[in-house]
């Protein structure tokens, strides 16, 4: 597609003006207000047109009416003159103001109009045959100076511009832009399920949460059900009960009205009887049935007087003054030898003042000891001498005589054998030597019959030592006897009480002992007898109770001395009373004698005032007795006449009074039945409480009334009735006010359901938006990478195709990454090179081929879309501008480029380098003419 | 209420009511005051009550646990049980027992005893109008309409089906209120008067006391979102109840609407419930296909992955959404 004109019909300031333009390259210059603008978007608006629909327009159609609309008014219309690749020119014209007007026709062929072949938004739209729409071509087509500015700033803008293009033509946000813009909507409208603040993890804790409180809420109710059955279970109880005591109660009242009315009946028999009112009472005659009366019961009681038998009185009051006496005459007896006794006893007593018997030791051993110690003082053997020389002397002669002989021995040897028995006989004449003398021999040399003698003397010796030692030892057992005697005499003077020293002396002490000791035993016998005697008038008293007791029979003897005559008393005792008489009389007299005696006594004393009593009793009543007869009108005068005679009285009284009983009774009833009410209020009342029975009754299950019956209730039954109501209502109400209680914390089962259906709502719409916006990204994800895998190369070959031709060899190479269309030029030198990063003018060329590339892969393939550029060189140095209009130069070969300008050294160049048909420099004036 | 008041205003003999009055999961002491005291006050009136399989008969039903006035009569067995309304005129009724599995009553041989017109009150589900129902229905307590004569009955009061029916023999009143959108026919008490001969006269009163309305609105053509806006107020300002709206058409690409938009111009309705489904982009999708763009290419994927078309519109509009910037990209 190419521009051949545009056609300001009224646009902006223009009317009827027209700006053609060449199939090259195309300058459109002008300073400014010269219509620049106006004309760039005639250019646009002439081939696009405007979007038509109902309602307010947007905001840029707004602000595009507001800059272009006619200055003059009137109508808004544009045009352009375009010429297809499949060699169609068409007359685009466009009514912008009605949008009704507008056409394509086909200029080589009349009355064709391809408007419905490229109608967009409600008006035609050239761009369309380009495979683009308004928005598209204007990103496609149109190359503003920000444009070219930005992507001198980097590599970053260069690509970005890129992606956008890609992307949506340049219209709208790049592929990328577009990914994060998904990514950042989910992370917050969704989130993950690991972002528990986010709502999809959130919505689904909320449908938890609601499914929860539905659980509960439905437990809640099915309790709140189960508790209502079992109040209406207590409910249903509560009835039973107090339908039982309805019946009982009913069946009770009935009962009360039956008996109601026979208390009626009988009140309304009662009241014929009493027509005058109460009852007249019998006559007066109190007195006599009184008098009657208390003759009869003292006939009645009357005793039947018994005389007395035995002993008269008088012979029983004699027999007990004898005893009085005999009594006294022994308790004088008894007390006067009490007091004898007690003075005995004292006599005796004072014989022990110590108060008890003092007896002499009665040390047993120690008299046997001492016996015993004279004993053998008196026994022990004379004393003996042995005699003689002692033991010890006559062993020293031995010795002696041993000494020699073993001299002699000596000698014996030396000489020969009788020399030997020389020595013997030596040795024995010295021991015998020794033997008499005592004396050793002398020590010489002994002839042998000396030592002969010697032992002889010796043997002689040695007899009189065997002698000696016996004489000794039978000497010595003698002593020992006597030591023995005097020790044992010592020891018993010791214990007796001595400290003489000498046994002879102790043995006088001991013997002086003896006879005190017997002395001593003597008077302690008399003693004991004293004792004896004591002890025997005591008995186990003391004397002080003896002296009671002789007190007490001294104070027995005097009382019973008062209660005698004295004079008899001393009669008695003036006659001496034998031991024998005494104790017969004592027999005799004894208190229990009395006792019996004075018993009797009272006896007949009573029996005696009985008798006379009975026959005092017996008269009166019979005088009573004759007394009533006679009130009763007899004049009898036997008892049994008399009785008679009140008996017959008696019966017609009888008869009288119970005749007034009776009237008085049945009066009586009467007001009992009354009670405080006259009859018709008793007879109301009846009729009031059968009312009130039938009542009762009609109102009740029959089959209950007849249950209640059977039961024979009572009063106690009715209470036990009323009291398992009274439990039942109590257990229902209980349970009521706990339901109630309940009920305020009963869920709406319906508000919760619908609570969980609007948290499973807003689940599904997180889960929905969830899933739209995974797909979403998936899908975008695809499509860019596909587009980006297309696009480059088309990027790369057009950039190859013009790259080394724009630049003059510098760059000779390529290449375009698919994913991110970033572009790199290969240099001279065999580098790389970031094409963002390349000089100015470099970067420029290289992006109006890259947009070249671009509109080319955007458009329908076999079309070819202008290039239209507003100032795009502007704040440019010279030879850059140069450079990028000798691209674009270049770039014309194949697509129409319509540069508006207002630099002279672009319209410089333009006149230089645009001479031939294909290009064409347009001068504006400053009025908006062209030149 | 209304039918309480209906029914006195009328001057009627008896009020029948064939189930689900009440749901049993749901009730509460209210709903059981609310009953109780409502039919009580239109004593002298009697009330018949066949507890249905929403509001099955059992022990802790409210049909059991209310203290129903005198002239309140509930039917309690599983089977037909009959009772005198007038002389040589008996009411057969039955009641639910549970909540599903309950048999037709008039299965088994079922037939009324006696002579005069004999008339039926129950909950259950006439066979042949069972298809009609749509979804959510189940057969309970089933019977063939022809079972009716059988039995010997004249006629036969029912309930289960929310969708009206006067037949022959057998009346569905229909649900009084409506429950949902799209309700049709027409629903609410039937005033009955049956004849010595056990004819059925039939007068339908509307007693709903919520109007449900479907309201449409196509945004074709709409260039702003206060068009949208003014052309909804334009059409159903002014209206209430309850309400269900679809919008339909095409969104201009440039426009974001969404529930909250537009709920504020109908906030004179109790509650209104949104469709978006209809509602299709504002793209020119043949020129975006065309490009050689992602977006083309996009665009393009979409239409060939063959997703369900709710989610094809969906993922075309965020992701066309996003590519143009847009920060609205939830699509309804």
């Amino acid at each position: 597609m190419r521009f051949e004109s545009v056609n300001a019909y009224a646009f902006g300031p223009f009317r009827d003006q027209t700006l053609d333009l060449a199939p090259g390259m195309n300058v459109v210059y002008g300073p400014n207000e010269a219509g620049k603008s106006t004309w760039h978007a005639a250019l646009y608006a002439g081939l696009c047109g405007m979007r038509r629909g109902r309602g307010q327009p947007r905001a840029e159609d707004r602000e595009f009416r507001e800059r272009h609309g006619p200055w003059d008014g009137g109508g808004w219309e544009v045009g352009a003159v375009i010429a297809l690749a499949d060699g169609r020119r068409v007359e685009l014209r466009h009514d912008l103001a009605g949008g009704v007007d507008s056409s394509a026709r086909d200029v080589d062929i009349a009355d064709r109009d391809y408007s419905n072949e490229i109608v967009n938004e409600g008006a035609p739209d050239g761009s369309r045959w380009l495979g683009l729409d308004r928005r598209s071509f204007l990103s496609t087509a149109c190359v503003r100076q920000a444009q070219v500015l930005a992507v001198r700033d980097g590599a970053a803008d260069l690509q970005d511009e890129l992606q956008r293009a890609a992307t949506t033509a340049g219209t709208d946000e790049t592929a990328a832009d577009a990914l994060r813009l998904l990514r950042d909507y989910r992370a917050e409208r969704v989130g993950t399920e690991r972002a528990p603040t986010r709502p999809l993890v959130r919505s689904r804790s909320a449908v938890t949460d609601a499914q929860r409180a539905l659980d509960a809420a439905q437990r809640a109710h099915g309790e709140y059900l189960q508790r209502s059955g079992a109040i209406d279970q207590l409910e249903r109880n509560v009835e039973a009960r107090e339908q039982e005591a309805a019946a009982v109660r009913a069946v009770l009242a009935a009962r009360v009205a039956d008996e109601a009315e026979a208390r009626r009946d009988k009140a309304q028999l009662l009241s014929a009887r009493f027509p005058g009112g109460p009852p007249a009472r019998p006559s007066e005659e109190a007195n006599l049935t009184q008098q009657v009366a208390a003759a009869l019961t003292l006939w009645s009681e009357r005793p039947t007087p018994q005389e007395p038998e035995g002993e008269p009185i008088d012979e029983l009051e004699r027999q007990l003054a004898e005893l009085d006496l005999q009594l006294a005459v022994v308790a004088e007896a008894d007390a006067s030898r009490a007091e004898e006794q007690l003075e005995r006893a004292r006599d005796l007593s004072a014989l022990f003042p110590e108060g008890g018997l003092q007896l002499p030791s009665e040390d047993d051993e120690l008299v046997r000891r001492v016996e015993a110690a004279l004993t053998r003082w008196n026994d022990r053997p004379a004393a003996h001498d042995p005699g003689g020389e002692p033991v010890w002397v006559l062993e020293e002669r031995v010795e002696k005589i041993d000494r020699e002989l073993a001299q002699a021995k000596t000698h014996q040897h030396g000489t020969g054998g009788l020399a030997g028995l020389l020595r013997a006989i030596v040795n024995a004449l010295a021991r015998l030597w020794r033997a008499f003398t005592g004396q050793r021999a002398p020590s010489t040399a002994l002839p042998d019959n000396a030592v002969e003698a010697l032992r002889e003397r010796r043997v002689l010796l040695r007899n009189q030592i065997d002698i000696r030692t016996e004489e000794e030892r039978r000497a010595q057992n003698i002593t020992e006897q006597r030591e023995m005697a005097a020790e044992t005499v010592r020891q018993a003077a010791v214990a007796a009480g001595s400290n003489v020293t000498t046994p002879e002396d102790q043995v006088r002490a001991l013997r002086d002992w003896q006879v005190n000791r017997k002395n001593e035993v003597e008077e302690a016998d008399r003693k004991r007898r004293d004792w004896d005697a004591l002890q025997q008038l005591l008995g186990q008293r003391t004397l002080e109770e003896v002296a009671a007791e002789a007190g007490r029979m001294r104070d027995e003897a005097d009382e019973r001395a008062g209660s005698v005559p004295p004079a008899a008393l001393a009669e008695a005792l003036e006659r001496p009373l034998a031991s024998e008489a005494l104790h017969t009389l004592r027999h005799r007299a004894t208190p229990e004698r009395r006792t019996r005696i004075e018993h009797r006594t009272a006896n007949r004393k009573q029996a005696d005032r009985a008798y006379a009593e009975d026959s005092k009793r017996l008269n009166e009543a019979a005088s009573a007795l004759r007394e009533a007869a006679r009130a009763t009108g007899s004049d009898a005068s036997e008892p049994d006449a008399q009785l008679a005679a009140i008996g017959r009285w008696e019966e017609r009284r009888q008869e009288e009074m119970a005749e007034a009983d009776s009237q008085r009774e049945d009066w009586e009833e009467l007001q009992r039945l009354l009670g405080e009410k006259q009859l018709d209020e008793l007879e109301a009342e009846t009729e009031r409480l059968r009312n009130d029975a039938e009542v009762r009754a009609a109102n009740l299950d029959p089959s209950a009334l007849v249950a209640a019956r059977d039961q024979k209730p009572d009063r106690a039954l009715l209470d036990d009735l009323e009291q398992q109501a009274d439990r039942a209502r109590a257990e229902r109400d209980t349970k009521q006010g706990e339901l109630a209680e309940f009920e305020q914390t009963l869920p709406d089962v319906a508000g919760v359901e619908e609570a969980l259906a609007a948290a499973e709502r807003e689940r599904s719409r997180v889960e929905r938006l969830n899933q739209t916006l995974g797909t979403t990204i998936e899908f975008l994800e695809r499509a860019q990478e596909r587009v980006h895998r297309n696009i480059a190369p088309v990027l790369r070959r057009t950039l190859l195709e013009w790259l080394p031709r724009v630049t003059g060899g510098r760059y000779s190479d390529c290449q375009v990454n698919p994913q991110s269309l970033a572009v790199d030029v290969l240099d001279r030198d065999g580098h790389w090179r970031p094409a963002g990063l390349l000089s100015h003018g470099t970067t420029e060329q290289v992006y109006l081929l890259l947009r070249l590339a671009l509109a080319h892969h955007l458009v329908k393939p076999g079309e070819a879309c202008p290039l239209i550029l507003d100032d795009a060189v502007a704040a440019s140095d010279a030879s850059r501008t140069r450079e990028v209009l000798n691209t674009l130069l270049a770039i014309s070969e194949s697509v129409q480029v319509v540069l508006f300008t207002h630099e002279d050294n672009v319209r410089e160049w333009a006149e230089e380098r645009l001479s031939g048909e294909r290009d064409h420099l347009t001068l504006l004036e400053p009025n908006g003419a062209r030149g | 209420m209304a039918i309480a008041e209906l029914t006195q205003d009328v001057g009627a003999n008896a009020l029948f009511c064939g189930g689900d009055l009440y749901e049993h999961e749901r009730f509460t002491p209210d709903t059981a005051e609310f009953v109780r005291t409502t039919f009580a006050e239109l004593d002298p009136i009697r009330v018949f009550l066949a507890p249905g399989n929403h509001d099955w008969f059992g022990p802790d039903s409210l049909y059991a646990l209310v203290k129903w006035s005198s002239n309140v009569h509930v039917f309690r067995e599983a089977s037909l049980q009959p009772v005198e309304l007038t002389e040589g005129l008996k009411l057969w009724g039955a009641a639910h027992r549970a909540p599903a599995n309950t048999d037709g009553f008039l299965d088994g041989g079922f037939r009324v005893d006696g002579a005069g017109v004999h008339i039926a009150l129950f909950h259950g589900a006439e066979r042949s109008w069972f298809s009609e129902q749509g979804e959510g229905k189940q057969p309970h307590a089933p019977f063939d309409a022809q079972q009716i004569a059988e039995a010997g009955l004249h006629h036969a009061f029912l309930g289960h089906y929310h969708r009206p029916k006067d037949a022959e023999r057998h009346t569905y009143p229909g649900n009084p209120d409506p429950l949902a959108f799209g309700e049709d026919g027409e629903r609410g008490v039937v005033l009955a008067t049956i004849g010595s001969d056990g004819s059925v006269t039939r007068e339908r009163r509307v007693v709903a006391s919520t109007t449900v309305q479907d309201l449409d609105l196509d945004v074709t053509g709409c260039t702003t979102q206060q068009q949208i806006r003014d052309r909804l107020a334009e059409r159903y300002g002014g209206l209430g109840g309850f309400a269900r709206l679809t919008v339909r058409g095409d969104l201009a690409s440039g426009i974001t609407i969404g529930e909250g938009d537009l709920r504020d111009v109908l906030d004179e309705f109790d509650a209104v419930q949104i469709d978006f489904s209809r509602l299709r982009a504002g793209y020119d999708i043949e020129s975006l296909r065309r490009e050689q763009t992602v977006r083309g290419q996009f665009v393009n994927d979409v239409f060939d992955a063959g997703l369900p078309a709710e989610q094809e519109r969906r993922v075309l509009t965020t992701g066309l959404r996003a590519l143009a910037g847009r920060s609205d990209l939830e699509a309804f």
